[in-house]
């Protein structure tokens, strides 16, 4: 029998037959991730994206920015707001419709670690205490699934959020805002604040577009590991995640400290040494990918 | 939220345009952008396209012939041809978009579905469905010719049998 009908009718033995020698269909061992590529500006119309591809497994992440009226239990503080999309084109077993769970369970992961890993202060996004902030709108689209979205869409979120440009605002008396590089009325005295909070009162307010970023320049790295029958399989292709017991994903930080350990239920128990073995992988990796942004970022 | 975006300025400058025989960014009333198109970018994808009109980008991916979908159009000796768009919610220009399917957006895929529709040749994979989903990266213009070019690069990349390529112009 061939080896293409072979993997058709008994995928787990013959994948069984490449993971026996410790290697994998696409030629990897067992612990090396995929090669990484991020860059940068490439969707004109929104304020800040990025384009990040773990080997086929391409996102694409923007950031649209609005002035909102912050909420009244966080007078100080601006918003920002995740959504991971997977579309219809990404992968065959998505479609059109209903937003998938895999997409909804992606966002909130990725919210959670961009929040636990403190990449935007909200304090920062804050134009006039309780009356005016910024919302990050940060959309990520998987243009392409094939296995790990989630490590994807995480550094995808933080180069978007890396490239954002805010523009300058200013409040005048009336409370109205405008946004970018205008002079203000005439009308009196106006305040113009930038993004480092500074405050400036000018008789006649002449904005400049300053480059400011939203991040706290922290950069959080996800990996995921599958487990397949005892053993560690590192970054899984789309095949190789249909085949796996369970995933277990690890999210680390520029120091090297855990910020998120995921395990979704599954088929296997994950043991403490396996646990251990997949945050180390996470810290190896994050040299790879903070190397892919600088690169990006240079 | 406009889609397709309304210009920014009013006709005052396309009238201007008109007399002056150029447009804005030096272009001569009869003289197309840039184009870029590339098959084989979505790797899980039967067959996929990626294009570029200037700025305006689509990317499409073309799954089939494959079973499932809308049942009761289903027959023996016809195949179905699905078609799905999406637009970005940062695709255009301004305010963050919509995330769920608007009214623009079904009227799209209608009319991307007109123009594929006559050019497939659908008696190739009768009972199954070809499923076409595009999806609009950032929106500058013309995105219905770029959606339709992208789609039917897309087609051809995956072997769907067509009478010819859909060329559009808008």
């Amino acid at each position: 029998m061939e080896a293409a009908a072979y993997k058709r009718l008994y995928p787990h033995e013959y994948y069984e037959k490449f993971v026996r020698e410790g290697a994998r269909p696409d030629g990897r061992p067992l612990g090396r991730a995929r090669p990484v590529s991020v860059a940068r500006g490439v969707v004109s119309t929104a304020d800040g994206s990025s384009l990040v591809k773990i080997g086929r497994t391409t996102a694409l992440a923007a950031v649209k920015l609005e002035v909102v009226t912050p909420t009244l239990d966080a007078p100080d503080d601006g918003n920002i707001d995740v959504t991971v999309e997977l579309p219809p084109m990404c992968s065959a077993t998505t479609r059109p419709g209903r937003v998938s769970e895999e997409a909804a369970y992606c966002s909130r992961r990725v919210a959670d670690v961009l929040h636990d890993a403190k990449v935007v202060d909200p304090k920062k996004l804050c134009i006039d205490p309780g009356k005016f902030a910024w919302r990050v709108c940060l959309d990520v689209y998987v243009l392409d699934h094939d296995g790990c979205v989630l490590d994807a869409a995480v550094l995808a979120a933080t180069g978007a959020l890396r490239d954002c440009v805010v523009p300058v605002v200013s409040v005048d008396e009336r409370g109205e805002v405008s946004v970018g590089a205008k002079a203000s009325d005439g009308a009196g005295d106006a305040a113009a604040e930038n993004e480092g909070g500074e405050k400036t009162k000018k008789r006649k307010t002449t904005t400049t577009m300053k480059r400011c970023e939203v991040t706290t320049n922290v950069a959080p790295v996800s990996l995921t590991t599958g487990l397949y029958r005892g053993r560690l399989i590192v970054d899984p292709n789309s095949e190789e995640e249909a085949l796996m017991e369970t995933l277990v994903t690890v999210c680390v930080d520029d120091s090297g400290s855990v910020v998120a350990v995921l395990k979704p239920g599954g088929d296997a128990e994950a043991t403490e040494t396996q646990i251990a073995h997949c945050v180390a992988a996470a810290r190896a990796r994050r040299e790879t990918c903070a190397n892919a942004m600088r690169d990006a970022f240079s | 939220q406009d889609f397709p975006p309304r210009p920014v300025r009013g006709a005052r400058c396309v009238t201007s345009g008109v007399m002056s025989s150029s447009r804005e960014g030096g272009r001569g009333l009869e003289q197309m952008r840039h184009v870029f198109v590339k098959t084989g970018v979505i790797s899980q994808a039967s067959g996929s396209a990626y294009v570029e009109f200037d700025a305006t980008k689509v990317m499409c991916g073309v799954y089939g012939p494959r079973q499932g979908g809308k049942t009761g159009t289903a027959t023996n000796d016809r195949g179905r041809l699905d078609v799905d768009v999406k637009l970005a919610t940062f695709a255009t220009p301004g305010a963050r978009g919509k995330v769920g399917q608007g009214d623009a957006e079904l009227e799209f895929a209608s009319l991307l579905h007109r123009a594929l529709e006559s050019a497939v040749l659908l008696d190739t994979f009768p009972k199954t469905s070809v499923d076409v989903y595009v999806t609009v990266l950032e929106a500058a213009g013309a995105e219905l010719p770029a959606a339709v070019a992208c789609a039917a690069a897309a087609l051809a990349h995956a072997g769907v049998a067509m009478r010819d390529l859909v060329p559009s112009l808008l």
